[in-house]
């Protein structure tokens, strides 16, 4: 897909895990960044970490991942992302 | 002043949590003080269900904490509050803040968004405030919703001083009063 190649040429991004011993729990902080400037990489996988982090969450937690995060939810995902970087931000 | 036109808030800070859940007890766990006492760092909450109702985070202890009043109330979509702060006698005066709750089912979780908006232009060192509580209360709720137990941070964690020290300079130079007065 010609829109993908397009996302692909973006210079790669940073992305940051930080790990804090909390008591009994673990802060986990995620931070994506330094993108190019008009980054559509960045709008397409913005709704994203927020699902794979409570997906994860639940993993640790219950031994269930959130079917949201699961493969075939992936490919709807990721169709609606493209068309969100496409289009800009809804 | 004989008119007063309504504040305009600007959403300050976002946060997005997926859970296994239904809305309906995702609305529960945010309205019933059963529920908010295992996650919103003891805080009881009491939720008059009608717009124009009040609304109040109770401390433990009794104190009011946090007392507003409805804005929207949606039954399981949608809930809207204004946000004072009565804790603190000094951060009284501070302008309200608004903070509403967006519940969606998707595809068998529920997405639950938390938006805290702001009639003020409010440093960031205030806004860290939420930004350090929101997705520690946030994550509790998850975890008392899918494994019926509270997660507990046995570390000590109390507002961060930057903010403490920004809401004293606020209070002392109200900077949100020429907001107003340019409206």
């Amino acid at each position: 897909m010609e829109f993908l190649e397009e996302l692909r040429r973006e210079r790669p991004s940073r992305l940051k895990f930080t790990l804090e011993p909390m008591g009994a729990e673990v802060k986990l902080t995620v931070i994506h960044d330094d993108f190019d400037p008009s980054s559509k990489v960045l709008v397409a996988v913005s709704g994203g970490w927020p699902m794979i982090l409570a997906s994860l969450k639940s993993l640790m937690e219950t031994g269930s991942a959130l079917a949201l995060t699961s493969a075939e939810a992936a490919k709807s995902a990721e169709e609606k992302a493209i068309a969100l970087a496409r289009n800009g931000v809804a | 002043m004989t008119t007063m036109t309504e504040p305009t808030f600007v959403p300050k800070t976002v946060y997005v949590i997926y859970i296994a859940s239904t809305p309906e007890k995702v609305w529960d766990a945010l309205t019933s003080a059963e529920f908010t006492r295992k996650y919103f760092f003891g805080r009881s909450v009491e939720v008059e269900p009608k717009v124009g109702g009040s609304f109040i985070l109770r401390m433990e202890d009794g104190r009011v904490d946090i007392k507003g009043r409805v804005v929207e109330y949606d039954p399981p979509r949608r809930l809207s509050v204004t946000w004072g702060v009565d804790w603190i006698e000094e951060f009284r005066e501070l302008p309200e803040s608004l903070v509403t709750y967006d519940i969606e089912p998707m595809g068998g979780s529920v997405k639950l968004t938390m938006t805290e908006a702001h009639q003020w232009d409010v440093p960031n060192a205030i806004l860290a405030g939420g930004r350090q509580g929101w997705p520690l209360i946030l994550s509790g709720l998850k975890s008392v919703l899918e494994t019926g137990k509270p997660i507990v941070v046995t570390v000590k964690m109390g507002p961060p001083k930057e903010m403490m020290e920004a809401l004293k300079e606020a209070c002392a130079k109200k900077p949100w009063r020429d907001a107003a007065a340019a409206r």
